[in-house]
């Protein structure tokens, strides 16, 4: 399957949107709204609400974030913002400040 | 894999996008393409917005202007609307361009940027 990936020297100002994967290792300020699954790599910045079915970070989000089905922030992962999501994987050594509602 | 940059065909960038490496677009921008590196379009790719880089390797569809520090390259299926600019433009038979050609020996990179002389 194809895929969308962002490296670390690139910085995007804007909306992505679509059904490809989307990794992040560089700097995103706008929005994502894509299918399947979100990662925010450990170099990522994303000051952007994020929409997705997974969201994966393991660099830092600035943002809401809404998953149809999981979101998972990882060790040395930051999140600032709300999360809405059905299931929320919050790792030791992860960072997050906002709401967090898992109810549908 | 953090140096490669690909927007996939199924994707939606709308804005600007900048930054230094190799980028392979595959999908749809709305926006402008800011790059110092080398920038390829497939064929599939849409690009609506100013494309600014050292080298474009065409082969999907422009509208717009794209400006090379180095070189720009119009492969067979790509169409572009749009001026070109740099000192090398190559043009495949099979390709299709509507707008100028300038091709200088010295072209700023982008404005607020020191020209690089090659």
């Amino acid at each position: 399957m194809a895929e969308t990936i962002i490296g670390n020297n690139i910085t995007i100002e804007g909306d992505i949107t679509g059904s490809d994967p989307l990794t992040i290792h560089g700097t995103v300020r706008g929005s994502l709204q894509i299918d399947d699954l979100v990662t925010i790599a450990a170099s990522g910045h994303a000051e952007a609400d994020i929409e997705s079915a997974t969201i994966e970070v393991a660099g830092v989000v600035e943002g809401n974030v809404t998953a149809s089905d999981k979101i998972d922030i990882k060790a040395g992962g930051r999140l600032i913002g709300d999360v809405r999501a059905p299931r929320v994987l919050i790792a030791d050594g992860a960072s997050f400040k906002g709401n967090i509602n898992m109810q549908d | 894999m953090e140096g490669a940059n690909v927007i996939g065909a199924d994707t939606l960038i709308q804005g600007a996008i900048q930054g230094r490496g190799s980028l392979l677009v595959a999908g749809r921008v709305r926006g402008s393409i800011t790059l110092e590196g080398e920038l390829e379009t497939a064929a599939g790719a849409e690009i609506e917005g100013e494309v600014s880089v050292d080298v474009g390797r065409i082969s999907g569809r422009h509208q717009g202007n794209v400006r090379a520090t180095s070189e720009v390259i119009l492969n067979a299926g790509a169409s572009v609307s749009g001026d070109l600019e740099a000192p090398i433009i190559r043009i495949s038979p099979e390709a299709t361009l509507c707008g100028h050609i300038q091709m200088n020996l010295e072209i700023p990179r982008n404005p607020g940027s020191a020209g690089r002389r090659r």
